[in-house]
């Protein structure tokens, strides 16, 4: 019977620490399988029309791919990378959006190293792919895409080369993101004076010793709030003794099928001037309210990059965008966009409006 | 010595059946609740950012990898990515598997009709609303998800014909549903019709 006991009391013993310890053993093995060397081929092709109310370009046919691979190794590594092509006045312009490597750490940890976008604002890391952003073109705060814009963007989709770590909480319905990575940073082969032209685009070579660092904090109430916060410096000379430093304010509303999404963004230069060093100023915003009819979505966005200044001495008198869009939605994926835009730049009697319409296509 | 090896395999194989069994127990209840709650964060999470793809898009071995890429481009939790991936692996009737069975099944060619429904099937159309995972999605009775409308009286606002081609083709009235096809049979679909209709009034 004292033996029976025992037998019981060991093997529940037995079961309970078998219980505890195996699901954590497990922990990383999500889904039923558990692929090594699967690789997956996705992303997104786009054929359109632009035409212009002025310039000798009239108007043209563009198209491109973004063709994204993905290969995971076992459960816990993935190599990620995305590349594009498209045609651009008459070459086919290629590039390397990112080629990163996850690594799944924990289960609210990820380490990523390689080229990857930076976690900057929302529109640059998660909306700029074109079935997801809902106009045919990229707010002209960035300069990914060709812009009729009369300003110059203040940022291109922010991607660098580096190590990163990004860390997620959830609290019942809130979910908190945080992101921090050191890359290779800001560069300039520009003698301009007072302002060299900031070279932005990652490259495997850095022209200092200083390395850029950012980082962005995120809070979700999904599906009706976003707000993160994001910053990002760096030194850009050969000396390392000018800073760049961007930061932003982003957020996405969700109420009563109307969604609203809004990004501030401003830019400082440090310049060496005669009488020491100087900071140039730049900043912009861009909202978009969109709402759902069906297979319908029109779309209202206004852009707007605000005078500059060198020391309070103002540059430029800023630019902005009102844009009227219509999508139709043929899948989740599949659109038709038509964006009509108009593009004024103050201060300059131009007229840049144009009309774009374009198919997007997200595999 | 014999008699201390038995005892010590007795217990053994003790604690074996002991850890199946509770494994089999709370897995069952787990995989539902997970289902359930990977659809909240499919529709809520990821649909902050695009439409939701509809899962029958991928298949198991490819949802694994994209919900990883996922996770690391929308800073997801290891427990919120594991939810979508049950939701959608559970989801995702192969679609070439699916499409032969469509031609090959005339058991799914399917015509919705106004007639009121056989509210004897509504017991086995509640078990498939659980099966399903409906509740991940959809306030049914007291409790359930937000991503789609409330099924509570959807008969009755809808009605029966409405219904039952939401069933059968998810997207007939909307191309960016992310409302899974499950590929249901005529009978399973005039099953949880007479279920749901049993909620009106609800």
């Amino acid at each position: 019977m004292a033996t029976n006991r025992q037998s019981l009391r060991f093997g529940v013993l037995l079961a309970a620490g078998i219980f505890l310890v195996v699901p954590d053993l497990l922990g990383q093995n999500i889904g039923r399988i558990i692929p090594t060397n699967e690789v997956v081929l996705t992303g997104y092709g786009t054929v359109g029309w632009t035409g212009r109310t002025e310039g000798d370009k009239a108007n043209e046919f563009t198209a491109s791919v973004s063709p994204v691979f993905l290969w995971q190794f076992q459960d816990r590594v993935l190599f990620e990378a995305e590349f594009e092509f498209a045609l651009q006045e008459g070459v086919t312009e290629t590039g390397l959006e990112y080629a990163q490597i996850d690594f799944i750490a924990s289960d609210n940890v990820v380490l990523v190293a390689g080229k990857f976008l930076l976690p900057f604002g929302i529109f640059g890391p998660e909306l700029h792919p074109t079935w997801i952003n809902k106009f045919p073109t990229s707010p002209p705060l960035y300069g990914h895409h060709v812009s009729e814009f009369g300003a110059e963007p203040l940022l291109p989709i922010l991607a660098d080369v580096g190590v990163a770590g990004q860390l997620a909480l959830t609290s019942g319905r809130v979910r908190f993101g945080f992101n921090a990575y050191a890359t290779n940073g800001p560069s300039t082969d520009d003698a301009g004076v007072p302002l060299p032209e900031l070279e932005l685009p990652a490259s495997s070579s850095d022209n200092n010793t200083d390395k850029a660092f950012g980082g962005r904090i995120d809070f979700q109430l999904p599906p009706f709030i976003r707000v993160n916060v994001s910053g990002y410096n760096g030194d850009y000379d050969d000396q390392n003794t000018l800073d760049f430093t961007t930061w932003s304010v982003a957020t996405v509303v969700r109420l009563a099928g109307v969604e609203i999404v809004g990004e501030y963004i401003q830019t400082r230069q440090e310049v060496e001037e005669l009488t020491g060093i100087s900071t140039f100023k730049r900043d912009g915003l861009w909202a978009q309210a969109s709402y759902r009819i069906g297979p319908w979505e029109p779309v209202l966005r206004w852009t707007q990059i605000f005078q500059s200044d060198l020391n309070g001495v103002i540059q430029d008198e800023g630019a902005w965008q009102a844009g009227f869009g219509l999508d139709y939605w043929f899948g989740p994926s599949v659109a038709v966009m038509g964006g009509y835009e108009i593009n004024r730049e103050r201060g300059v009697e131009i007229d840049n409006d144009r009309i774009v319409v374009h198919v997007a296509f997200g595999f | 010595m014999i008699t201390h090896k038995n005892q010590t395999i007795r217990r053994v194989c003790l604690g074996v059946g002991l850890t199946l069994a509770l494994y089999t127990t709370v897995a069952a209840a787990q995989d539902a609740d997970l289902v359930s709650q990977g659809a909240k964060v499919y529709g809520n999470t990821c649909g902050s950012c695009h439409n939701a793809r509809s899962p029958l898009e991928r298949t198991d071995r490819q949802w694994t990898v994209i919900v990883n890429h996922m996770r690391a481009r929308g800073n997801l939790t290891g427990s919120e990515s594991r939810a979508v991936l049950a939701f959608l692996q559970a989801t995702n009737a192969d679609p070439g598997v699916q499409a032969l069975a469509q031609s090959a099944d005339d058991d799914r060619v399917f015509e919705a009709s106004d007639a009121p429904p056989d509210l004897g099937l509504a017991p086995t159309g509640e078990t498939l609303v659980v099966q399903k995972a409906c509740l991940g999605c959809h306030i049914i009775g007291p409790s359930g998800g937000q991503v789609g409308p409330s099924l509570n009286g959807t008969v009755d606002r809808k009605g029966v014909r409405f219904v039952r081609r939401k069933l059968q083709d998810p997207t007939f009235d909307n191309a960016t549903s992310m409302m899974p096809n499950f590929g249901l049979t005529n009978e399973q679909v005039e099953a949880i019709t007479a279920y749901l209709a049993t909620l009106n009034g609800k």
